[in-house]
């Protein structure tokens, strides 16, 4: 799963512990997700979205999926 | 810092004193385990107690704040929670392999005569070996059910 999640953060001009304590989890945790290396709970993907006004699919792109396949087709 | 920190501290301090009178005015066996234990309830219960003036000063308050919200961050946090879950499974099949092995070279060691009574130890080592596994299935279940 690939994710948008630094690019937000930076344009929100925050950096990863600023964006954890906003998100109440630790900045090993954002990193993790930033680079993939972990992939967040639907209750922390929806506290994502929520700080970002976003909604889950335009931060989180699953690859492989049904809307993936989609998304090519088109 | 709340209030039942510092009484936690002062109930240690107190076990810890009956201890040492136990161990002063008792002459027994168990004498150098008292002092452990008077050792091991007074060095906990002091130090809440230091912990707890300290960080209750006034200048003290927004550090201690700071450090107690990471703390709950860090607690609740998933992926630590993740973590946790996996090192503790890991763990115990580490514990569980090494409860095998063990048992198989105490019984060598009993056999070839380098370990007088192999047999208390040997039993005991199945003892903790059923534990353990029927402690992981009851942990399991009684997790199961809260889903």
């Amino acid at each position: 799963m690939e994710n948008r999640v630094e690019k937000l953060r930076k344009e929100r001009g925050l950096n990863q512990e600023e964006f954890a304590k906003a998100i109440r989890v630790s900045r090993q945790t954002v990193s993790s997700i930033e680079t993939g290396k972990y992939n967040p709970s639907l209750d922390l993907a929806f506290t994502i979205a929520d700080f970002f006004g976003k909604t889950i699919e335009e931060i989180f792109i699953h690859k492989g999926g049904a809307g993936d396949e989609k998304e090519l087709s088109e | 810092m709340k209030k039942s920190y510092l009484s936690k501290g002062i109930v240690l301090v107190m076990i810890g004193i009956c201890f040492i009178l136990a161990a002063v005015f008792t002459e027994n066996v168990i004498d150098g385990l008292l002092w452990g234990l008077a050792g091991g309830a007074l060095g906990p219960g002091i130090a809440r107690i230091i912990q707890y003036f300290y960080w209750s000063a006034p200048k003290n308050q927004e550090r201690y704040r700071e450090i107690q919200e990471q703390q709950d961050i860090n607690l609740h946090d998933e992926l630590n929670e993740k973590l946790r879950d996996k090192s503790g499974r890991i763990a115990y099949h580490i514990g569980l392999l090494i409860i095998c092995i063990s048992e198989v070279v105490f019984s060598l060691l009993g056999k070839t005569g380098v370990i007088t009574d192999h047999r208390v130890i040997v039993l005991y080592l199945f003892g903790l070996l059923v534990f353990q596994i029927v402690a992981g299935i009851i942990a399991y279940n009684l997790l199961r059910k809260r889903y």
